[in-house]
């Protein structure tokens, strides 16, 4: 058998510039932007502000119906169809339709049922994923393709990113004052903020021995957390220097024809991407930000950017910084261009940052196998060392129940107190984060090691249902239109479902891998523990996990079941 | 004055859900970022908020925020001559 690798076989993308990949490309070289002024009347918020939206109508849910269409238009470029039962579908989105949360249909606005629903409208019958960490998804989802193909989980991966902009996610980012007034300006000393954009973009993955010269193939992927803030971009770039670091550890700078950068366009993420590149060896390389052509596609990002740097990586390309005016405004010297450059490099790196503190990379290469990485799958026996159950009404710790008297809400601030943490940040926090801070303090509590030491080798990898349903309420009631509109960017940051493996993080100063996953209630708890290691121990640098399900209904309904693993050989 | 500086104290601990603090613990010249009480950049942003929902001012640049929120005295005077609710 010949080297096994992860193949790109067919993508897709829909955006407001164009309906396809290659029609968006051309558009792109062009100088075209789909951001544009949209008025705050119309959306019942309080001011204007500078997006890219899809102007077709689309019907509701909106974040569905793009991404059926964008898959299908890539599953119809493949001579055969997919087989049903051995392709995994993995969603990418931050926000899925939230657009939906004021609705009786509590089905409608979780990410879990929208992907099982998407999965049963195109007949697959795998159960699908769900990636949620922030604006990192696209990227995270691509690098979850890679290990679900390289652990035999499926033959084929469809990996679709969508984001739909909404009255919630706008109010959301203004609230945060992070919003440019005019076209976003990335790595320009006269940047002023982020634009939002929407978009589906989808890329279909197989596994398989047979490269051509113009295939690209995934050759290896990081996702690494700042343990700094849940939403401030680290000061040091740690995160994203740490996953450029470890997609680069088989490649040499030079090899890369640029690095697609996040490149948001507000002052501490681009700041913060020119110390990462720096850090990592590649201040030397080109990099670019597609954002002053699409604005932020959030969820949609990851795809979006990573298959528009295929399409110009493909034609020698290094596509131009939109919006940039050649006024450096970071502090290291990164080769940003207001114009097209030419390349006759063969791959890239793509690079992500988002809230929860989390970063990821993965670097794809055009062409033929002689010196292509072979995907491996590395998980060797994997032990459980310690265990806690959290419900409403009981805490079981490692097999023995812990005294305590209160219930609800009430029984975890009462395990706060009992911890003796003194970690104030604990009352600031939502709901879902408090039941993963209280569950996770207690069973690392439990074991005999250091704390609160700098590592990368425990991972943070969570599942729910529901993630931050509760939360997403909580933050509509802020944004009710008439006297009531006072948008709170406190509890807007937690209406990201991975915000609680960032809180850990920072708590514990875990610098690797942090994950949230979204299902359905339904699953089976050891498959989906099953599936959850496999996709988290193929990460060379991840030798233990705090790992488990995590949910908050509401409460009197909360669920947390987390285990720390650790795998004994490799 | 020392009435409204007593109810700043109640809404900044209760809008930023300062749990363990009481108004006492917070000093009316004390800086009320860097040491102390622990805020952060989302504190300074739900502050603004505050400001707009209970006194009716608009900060247009959040950046003007770095200054007003420099003590509970400073931010009390701010209050008192600008405030339109």
């Amino acid at each position: 058998m010949g080297t096994r690798v992860v193949k790109v076989i067919a993508h897709h993308a829909l955006t407001p510039l164009a309906d396809g990949s290659h029609a968006n490309y051309l558009l792109v070289k062009e100088g075209h932007s789909a951001v544009h002024c949209h008025s705050g009347k119309e959306w019942n918020l309080a001011e204007d502000f500078m997006a890219g939206l899809i102007a077709t109508p689309i019907a509701s849910p909106r974040a569905t119906n793009m991404a059926l269409h964008s898959i299908r238009c890539a599953m119809a470029q493949l001579a055969q169809p997919l087989p049903s039962d051995d392709t995994l579908l993995i969603i990418s989105t931050t926000k899925g339709n939230v657009d939906l949360i004021n609705g009786d249909d509590e089905a409608a606005v979780r990410l879990g049922a929208m992907a099982d629903d998407i999965a049963r409208q195109l007949g697959l019958t795998k159960r699908p994923l769900v990636v949620s960490n922030a604006c990192t998804s696209g990227v995270c989802a691509q690098v979850v393709a890679q290990r679900a193909l390289a652990a035999g989980l499926c033959r084929y991966a469809i990996v679709c990113g969508v984001e739909a902009q909404s009255r919630f996610i706008v109010s959301g980012f203004q609230s945060f004052h992070a919003l440019s007034p005019e076209r976003c300006r990335p790595f320009s000393k006269n940047r002023e903020g982020l634009n939002v954009g929407e978009a589906a973009a989808s890329i279909i993955f197989m596994l398989t021995d047979e490269v051509a010269s113009d295939d690209w193939t995934l050759q290896a992927g990081a996702i690494r957390n700042d343990a700094n803030h849940i939403s401030g971009p680290s000061r040091t770039g740690e995160g994203s220097y740490r996953a450029l670091r470890a997609v680069m550890s088989e490649a040499k700078a030079d090899d890369l024809a640029f690095v697609s950068v996040h490149g948001t366009a507000t002052p501490y993420n681009d700041e913060m991407e020119s110390i990462a590149v720096e850090r990592a060896g590649l201040i030397d390389v080109p990099i670019n930000s597609l954002k002053g052509y699409y604005g932020h596609t959030m969820g949609a990002a990851g795809l979006l950017e990573t298959i528009m740097a295929m399409e110009a990586t493909a034609d020698h390309t290094v596509l131009a910084t939109l919006g940039y005016d050649d006024e450096l405004g970071v502090s290291r010297p990164v080769l940003v261009a207001s114009t097209d450059r030419t390349t006759d490099k063969q791959s890239f790196v793509k690079l992500i940052s988002g809230f929860g503190g989390c970063n990821a990379a993965i670097r794809m290469k055009q062409g033929g196998a002689s010196s292509t990485t072979e995907v491996t799958s590395t998980t060797g026996a994997i032990e459980t060392i310690a265990s806690i159950t959290v419900t409403p009404t009981s805490v079981t710790l490692n097999g023995q129940v812990l005294p305590t008297t209160k219930t609800g809400d009430a029984l975890l601030t009462e395990c706060y107190r009992n911890s003796h943490a003194d970690y104030p940040k604990y009352f600031k926090m939502d709901s879902l984060c408090r039941l993963g801070f209280v569950a996770s303090e207690l069973l690392l509590q439990s074991l005999v090691e250091e704390r609160f030491e700098v590592r990368e080798d425990r991972a943070i990898v969570l599942a729910s249902s529901r993630g931050c349903l509760s939360t997403d309420r909580h933050y509509e009631s802020t944004i009710m239109p008439g006297d009531n509109f006072f948008p709170s960017p406190a509890v807007f940051v937690y209406t990201l479902p991975n915000i609680v493996t960032g809180e850990i993080a920072i708590r514990n100063q875990y610098v690797g891998e942090t994950s949230m996953y979204l299902f359905e209630e339904d699953v089976d708890e050891r498959e989906r523990l099953h599936l959850l290691e496999h996709l988290t121990f193929q990460d060379p640098q991840t030798t233990s996990a705090l790992i488990g399900w995590i949910d908050y209904q509401d409460g009197d309904h909360f669920l947390a079941q987390l285990y720390v693993m650790r795998q004994s050989l490799r | 004055m020392e009435e409204l500086i007593q109810d700043l104290k109640g809404k900044i601990i209760e809008v930023l859900n300062l749990e363990d603090v009481t108004p006492e613990d917070i000093e009316n010249d004390a800086p009320l970022f860097g040491e102390g009480l622990g805020l952060d950049s989302i504190d300074a942003l739900e502050l603004i908020v505050m400001m707009e929902k209970e006194y009716g001012i608009k900060l247009k640049n959040p950046a003007e925020g770095k200054e007003i929120f420099k003590s509970v005295s400073v931010m009390a005077q701010f209050i008192s001559e600008n405030r339109t609710k």
